[in-house]
């Protein structure tokens, strides 16, 4: 190791004993939580995992079992959750305040299948197209619709499982369509599922396949006031 | 453990030149500039902010108490608290208001961005643990308004610690080799038929054109689907090339003849920049790119200047390789190899 002629003070010291901290905080954040209670190792993707996994290693030379091969995930990964779940307890409130937060699942999986965004505006005469994702027809408030955090979290709206905040969302088109748009009658928001054909399909096709609408919702734009009873 | 632990304080107590962190000032301040004009002008970040009781998209519980206190995140509220964001990151960019401006900026993003937590991503984390770095680079001291008016020159050669710098490497290798090992989605691999880049490039939520062409080029997006998982999780190894760097055997001389940055970091430019033109991350591509000025050593960064036509400091070599540069007495006394 190279000389650069320093001389060490007591400040050094406390500054090395801070920073190896830092790196064990942000590196335990980061490091995700191994997930290995039996409930979690029936999960399709993990189970999946495994046995690709599994596969893996018998290729390599390494023989083992698939049960085996659990077995060990469950012992290491167990040992390393307990590590983990303890560097995090301290390590959170160093993220919250410090803004050091590590989450580094990016496209950590990739679905074949997704949905888009949809709103339609009815005039009185039926249902048009308002605004679709990623069309250049249907475009009103592109830019606020197509921006990073708006898409982010219309984002979570793909799986039908995830619906909370769709009430905020509705709520708010219902608003901002009854503003720009006076003499319109209702209006029509939800998400398209699409598929991903394989490459050969869409080769040919040129187009994603439409499957059905999901959280569909229809709303009146000026409800009619309700009378006052006598 | 004792010649360890030794080592191991001299290492982070090591000198550097502010160049590269100043640059990285620069570039996060221009990412944020970004960020909040876009949020104003289309309107994003008041329907995201605001909260669901004052007519946005925000849950109700987000804001913060002193923010209660003034009546909520109201439209009104949240428009005044990005334009504090402006100025904070314009002062920011002016390099003035030393540590203090970077820790009040961390402090209003992370207070910001946690008006409605879920609707950022990566790049949000990029920007809090760069603004904390900030707070002890002493970048201000060069490239900025306040070297100006303190010493008479835009950009003097400044001595600063070397540790922010090295932190924000480790950051950024961190990042990039986890986001790739946690990669283990079957598309990534050959029981998925290695898709993950075709269906990612299909995805309505990060699309930005229309990509139906791509199935004319499957075999070309299998190739990278493979490179990019490889290339994420190889930046573990630019952690070992450091530490060999610092030691004189085979293996010394092996990383102080081959730059390992440049392969990673040369794709990395590839990537980010191609990613930025065809799909929508929010500003994950520009804030990642400006991390990378976390790998300008002293000398590269000598180099710039003196393309530039300014003055250079005396290399302070914690990363350099061995060219002959001389012994030099660096301002803090202390004495640097080339």
């Amino acid at each position: 190791m190279r000389d650069f002629g320093l001389s060490i003070s007591w400040k050094d010291h406390v500054r090395a004993v801070l920073i190896a901290v830092h790196l064990v905080l942000i590196t335990g954040l980061a490091i995700e939580v191994p997930l290995v209670s039996p409930k979690d190792l029936k999960k399709p993707a993990i189970a999946a995992w495994i046995t690709r996994t599994s596969e893996k290693l018998n290729d390599a030379g390494l023989s083992m079992s698939r049960e085996e091969f659990q077995d060990q995930v469950v012992i290491w990964g167990g040992g390393l959750r307990t590590v983990l779940l303890a560097i995090r307890k301290p390590g959170n409130v160093y993220a919250k305040y410090a803004g050091v937060k590590q989450s580094w699942q990016m496209f950590a999986g990739v679905p074949t299948h997704s949905a888009y965004f949809f709103i339609e505006i009815d005039h009185g005469e039926g249902f048009e197209p308002l605004y679709t994702a990623r069309s250049h027809e249907a475009a009103w408030r592109k830019p606020f619709f197509d921006h990073g955090r708006i898409r982010t979290f219309i984002n979570h709206f793909v799986r039908k499982k995830n619906g909370k905040g769709w009430k905020r969302l509705s709520r708010y088109v219902r608003t901002t369509v009854g503003e720009a748009f006076p003499d319109a009658k209702r209006v029509r928001m939800g998400m398209q599922a699409v598929t991903f054909p394989p490459p050969e399909v869409l080769k040919e096709t040129r187009a994603v396949e439409l499957d059905e609408r999901f959280w569909v919702n229809t709303q009146d734009l000026h409800p009619e006031p309700t009378e006052d009873k006598p | 453990m004792k010649k360890w632990w030794m080592s191991w304080v001299s290492f982070w107590a090591e000198p550097d030149q502010a160049d590269a962190m100043a640059i990285f000032r620069i570039l996060m301040s221009l990412t944020l500039l970004q960020l909040w004009f876009t949020e104003l002008w289309t309107g994003a970040g008041q329907g995201i902010y605001t909260s669901f009781e004052h007519g946005g998209l925000a849950p109700k519980g987000a804001a913060p108490d002193w923010l209660m206190a003034l009546g909520g995140a109201t439209d009104g509220a949240i428009v005044a608290i990005l334009w504090v964001a402006v100025a904070l990151t314009l002062a920011l960019l002016a390099g003035v208001g030393g540590w203090i401006t970077p820790l009040l900026l961390g402090q209003w993003t992370i207070m910001i961005f946690g008006l409605h937590s879920g609707t950022g991503g990566g790049h949000d984390r990029l920007i809090t643990n760069g603004l904390w770095l900030l707070v002890f680079a002493q970048s201000h001291r060069t490239w900025s308004l306040s070297a100006r008016l303190k010493t008479g020159q835009w950009a003097p050669v400044v001595e600063v610690p070397a540790w922010p710098r090295r932190l924000m490497i480790f950051q950024i290798i961190l990042m990039y080799f986890l986001t790739g090992i946690n990669k283990q989605g079957s598309a990534w691999f050959a029981s998925g038929d290695y898709r993950a880049l075709y269906d990612t490039f299909l995805l309505p939520s990060w699309s930005k054109y229309d990509m139906t062409w791509i199935g004319d080029i499957f075999p070309f997006l299998q190739l990278s689907t493979i490179a990019a998982w490889w290339w994420e999780a190889g930046f573990l190894a630019l952690l070992f090339w450091y530490w060999a760097k610092r030691t004189d055997g085979k293996l010394g001389r092996l990383a102080k003849r081959y730059d390992l940055r440049i392969p990673l970091l040369v794709t990395g430019l590839f990537v980010h920049t191609s990613l930025w033109i065809i799909m929508n991350l929010g500003p994950f591509s520009p804030i990642t790119i400006a991390f990378y000025a976390a790998f300008l050593t002293p000398e590269d960064v000598n180099g710039i200047r003196k393309r530039l036509g300014l003055s250079t400091g005396p290399a302070h070599g914690s990363e350099v390789s061995d060219r002959e540069l001389g012994v030099e007495e660096l301002p803090s006394g202390q004495k640097g190899h080339a």
